[in-house]
């Protein structure tokens, strides 16, 4: 009897232990039917969308306002969360409640923490599967891979047909539209327009003006300078402790370091020094004299410990740790970050501490260009499997494109974030001087303007935000704007480019990265430079130059054709 | 032990019948012990050989988000792409060589530490001692690198600072190549050695006690308790432990690495996982990362296998 007993539950243990293992698999069971009515549901809607879209076809001039039956249609997002990190997009923020009202669209935000959204896009993509959001933001670089996948719907004729906003902003920016195009013929993204802001906040050097000051030199202007500055700073004991423990210039990692490169007439920062000479034709610039000049020079200031001697193993954290110990005489970033700079140092106790953006400095080939970023950014693609496709091109064209969702990305909520005066925008104490004391972009990310969807950044909007509080930041954009320029632009590559990119470049760019932080720090002998050319050319770097050629010609060819 | 008596009378008596009727009254005998191991014998099943099946992309222009099954059949290209790279031969070295001396260094510390510990009486000191020892496994690898590079840090990292005091030249640890596997295997030996003795202090705690008091009425000192009772005793245990950690030789994790390197020691500090990882993933080349994980794991089961021959051979110590 006991036995038995006993056997029983063994049996039952056992089986529940079972039963728990595949427990998985059964749930997936039961849910498919309520799935099925959730298709049904949404064929229906869907019905109905197709009928209303008939209608507004046939006045393709304007955008009908609501785009919907109010509430009759949900819209899912998948992108990466607020940059402010403590408004998630998913608490239905301000703007997003006001977008709501004016389209009748309802949003569920399928939001992830930046730092982990490419990875977790990236398997939701893998993994296929029709639950994926209607809006997606693509992991970065993958547009192609997933268009050829079948995995985003082509949006030419959705433009067409149902974004009247969007159509006119793509014919009076041919170079926006020309990047949304793929090498097929197809667009398959949408991307955030921010060419305007990129004069507004780029990335230079900036150097302890007090430092200066007090050694009675001026803020450098040429590379020379440069390096007369940083060796004064290195032997003179600005920062007046009796320790040589300054660090003329420090730098996150050898990618950032390549803005000096830029002073040798080089384009570096965003093109990675592969870009058509004068007569059009693609060359990677780091086979010229130009880019051994740049080597020697930098080279010349590391053996001096002009330049930080950890920096091909620092990050932006680790800079920062060392900037805020008063012992960095200069170093690069976006000219936002100057003031925080300058008030953490000033916090610390170092009163006259004053960082300075500086012009880009005039190399041995004349006057530099810097490179800035756009025009461009981000890719946002409607899904194939979204049910709701008209709805979310007509939402899209309303955030993106339209006047109204132009202003609620720019400066929020009227009588909130911004009021108007005499027809024009005035920013209020809520963005400028925040009660909880957030800064200017935070507040307004915290009604969900600036965001993670796509949109268009204007300069003025960015200058009334950024720059209002800081004249003397304002005043030298200006002088800066001239050397800008944009890098590669973003052009989209078929799958075959992307192919045969990766399996070349894998061991080229290994390659190029370390011959290129040995011979700064000295590891390597600049004698070398020509075996260096050698191996680059045997590695195939031929065969890349062939294809962004192509790439290049392409979209020439697309400007020339708007 | 108490499996392979019983083994041996279900065998003899069943001597006169058929395998399948044996077989049948096995079952029954051990219905209890074969129903528990269901749960287990399932989630190797399901969770480490059903996956096995996605090997089959490291053979294919793999599609992401259209199955495994999707995609040309391209047999070894992956490989050969992998073979063919001109830092083919230092990726393999470099991994090999972390590994090496890290077992080397790193294997017999534990097995001294767990030996020490069990001379010490039983009491607070020794489990402080050894809670303390263990308490770093704890602490991330992200942390770990981080406490490396304010330590050893140029300008005043406490290392530098010693070193230039007593009127040496301050090393810039981690941009020079041949620093970085002592640091990287010295950083792995303090986080890991005292959680990696516990296993020893288990299998010294097996020891009979008997064996102890009989050697000290033949009048051996505690050197020769520990060369004639004590090793002997944890032998089979490091046999084991040392054929599995040389079947993981090929692979080299790549977190700590990623953490810890940059361009001016990619020459020692590249390995095959990081080299992977930046052109796998990193260039979503999944196909390739696939078959580079293939290609180790093979490598790795093969080793294994070789090892576990010698070792059956010369001390009949092995995994089956």
């Amino acid at each position: 009897m006991k036995k038995t007993l006993r056997v029983i539950i063994y049996v039952v243990v056992c089986l529940s232990l079972i039963v728990s293992l595949f427990s998985g698999c059964n749930n997936k069971k039961e849910t498919a039917p309520a799935q099925t009515q959730e298709t049904q549901k949404a064929a229906e809607t869907k019905a109905a969308d197709t009928k209303a879209a008939e209608t507004a076809s046939s006045d393709a001039m304007t955008l009908k306002l609501p785009i919907v039956q109010p509430g009759s249609v949900t819209l899912k997002i998948g992108t990466f969360d607020n940059w402010y990190a403590p408004a998630s997009y998913a608490s239905n923020l301000a703007i997003f409640q006001a977008i709501e009202k004016d389209t009748g669209v309802k949003i569920n935000w399928e939001v992830s923490p930046p730092a982990q959204w490419n990875t977790q896009m990236q398997t939701r993509l893998a993994a296929g599967g029709d639950d994926l959001p209607d809006i997606i933001c693509v992991p970065w670089g993958e547009t192609m891979k997933w268009a050829s996948a079948g995995t985003l719907q082509p949006l030419e004729e959705l433009v067409d047909k149902f974004a009247p906003n969007m159509k006119k902003f793509f014919s009076e920016q041919p170079e926006v539209k020309a990047l949304n195009y793929a090498p097929d013929g197809h667009m398959y993204k949408i991307s955030s327009y921010v060419s305007e802001s990129a004069y507004v906040n780029p990335w230079l050097f900036t150097i302890r003006k007090d430092w200066l000051d007090k050694l009675q030199l001026k803020v450098p202007e040429s590379t020379d300078d440069w390096y007369n500055v940083l060796k004064a700073f290195k032997e003179k004991d600005p920062n007046g402790n009796g320790k040589a423990d300054e660090i003329p210039y420090t730098i996150e990692g050898p990618h950032y370091l390549s803005r000096f490169a830029e002073c040798f007439g080089l384009r570096a920062f965003y093109s990675g020094y592969q870009y058509p000479d004068a007569s059009g034709k693609v060359i990677d610039q780091r086979l010229t004299d130009q880019f051994k000049a740049y080597l020697t020079w930098v080279n010349k200031l590391y053996k001096e410990k002009l330049l930080d001697n950890e920096f091909a193993g620092l990050d932006l954290e680790k800079k920062l740790a060392k900037v805020n110990r008063n012992i960095v005489g200069a170093t690069g970033t976006f000219i936002s970050n100057i003031p925080s700079f300058n008030s953490n140092l000033q916090k610390a106790g170092f009163a006259d501490a004053n960082y300075v953006p500086c012009i880009p400095p005039k190399g041995p080939y004349g006057n530099p260009t810097f490179e800035a970023y756009g025009p461009i950014s981000g890719d946002f693609a409607i899904t194939s499997v979204s049910k709701n496709k008209e709805v979310a091109i007509k939402w899209l064209d309303y955030v993106y494109a339209s006047p109204e969702g132009i202003r609620y990305c720019m400066y929020g909520i009227e009588g909130k974030s911004y009021v108007m005066e005499n027809g024009k925008i005035k920013l209020t104490d809520f963005t400028l001087k925040n009660p909880d004391g957030l800064g200017p972009f935070e507040a307004l990310r915290s009604l969900g303007a600036w965001p993670n969807v796509p949109y268009q950044q204007k300069e003025e909007a960015y200058k009334a935000i950024l720059l209002a509080p800081y004249p003397e930041l304002s005043a030298i954009t200006e002088k800066v704007k001239p050397y800008l320029v944009f890098g590669w632009p973003p052009i989209l590559s078929s799958k075959e480019e992307t192919d045969q990119l990766s399996s070349i470049s894998a061991d080229l760019n290994t390659y190029m990265e370390e011959m290129t932080t040995k011979f700064i720090i000295g590891t390597e002998s600049l004698d070398k430079f020509d075996d260096f050319k050698n191996q680059v050319k045997a590695l195939g770097v031929d065969k890349i130059l062939a294809i962004k050629q192509a790439q290049w010609d392409r979209h020439q060819k697309a400007l020339k054709g708007n | 032990m108490q499996a392979g008596l019983d083994a041996g009378v279900g065998i003899s008596r069943a001597k006169d019948k058929t395998p399948l009727v044996k077989l049948k009254k096995n079952i029954i005998r051990d219905r209890a012990l074969l129903l528990i191991m269901i749960p287990v014998v399932a989630y190797f099943i399901i969770f480490c050989y059903l996956p096995m099946y996605g090997v089959i992309i490291a053979f294919k222009d793999f599609i992401p988000g259209k199955g495994l099954t999707s995609g040309e059949w391209v047999g070894l290209k992956h490989f050969y792409m992998f073979f063919n790279s001109i830092y083919f031969g230092r990726l393999v070295r470099n991994t090999v060589l972390i590994s090496v001396y890290g077992l080397l260094w790193g294997f017999p510390i534990p097995i001294m530490f767990a030996l020490m510990l069990n001379e010490l009486k039983d009491g607070l000191y020794k489990r402080a001692i050894q809670t303390i020892s263990y308490l770093p496994h704890f602490i991330s690898v992200v942390v770990v690198v981080g406490m490396m590079y304010n330590f050893l840090s140029v300008q005043d990292g406490i290392v530098n600072v010693f070193i230039e005091k007593f009127g040496g030249m301050s090393i810039n640890f981690f941009n020079t190549p041949k620093y970085f596997r002592t640091m990287y295997i010295a950083s792995g030996i303090w986080q890991e050695f005292g959680w990696s003795s516990i296993i020893y202090l288990a299998a010294l705690s097996s020891i009979d006690p008997q064996l102890y008091e009989a050697a000290k009425i033949d009048g051996a000192n505690r050197w020769q308790k520990m060369i004639h009772i004590t090793i002997p005793g944890i032998l089979p245990t490091i046999i084991i432990l040392l054929i599995l950690s040389l079947g993981s030789i090929m692979s080299v994790g790549f977190e700590k690495i990623i953490l810890m390197y940059n361009p001016s020691t990619y020459e020692v500090s590249d390995v095959i996982s990081t080299y992977t990882y930046r052109r796998g993933i990193l260039g979503s080349s999944y196909s390739f990362g696939a078959a580079v994980g293939f290609f180790n794991s093979v490598i790795n089961f093969t080793l294994l296998l070789i090892f576990n021959y010698f070792s059956k051979k010369v001390s009949s110590i092995s995994l089956w």
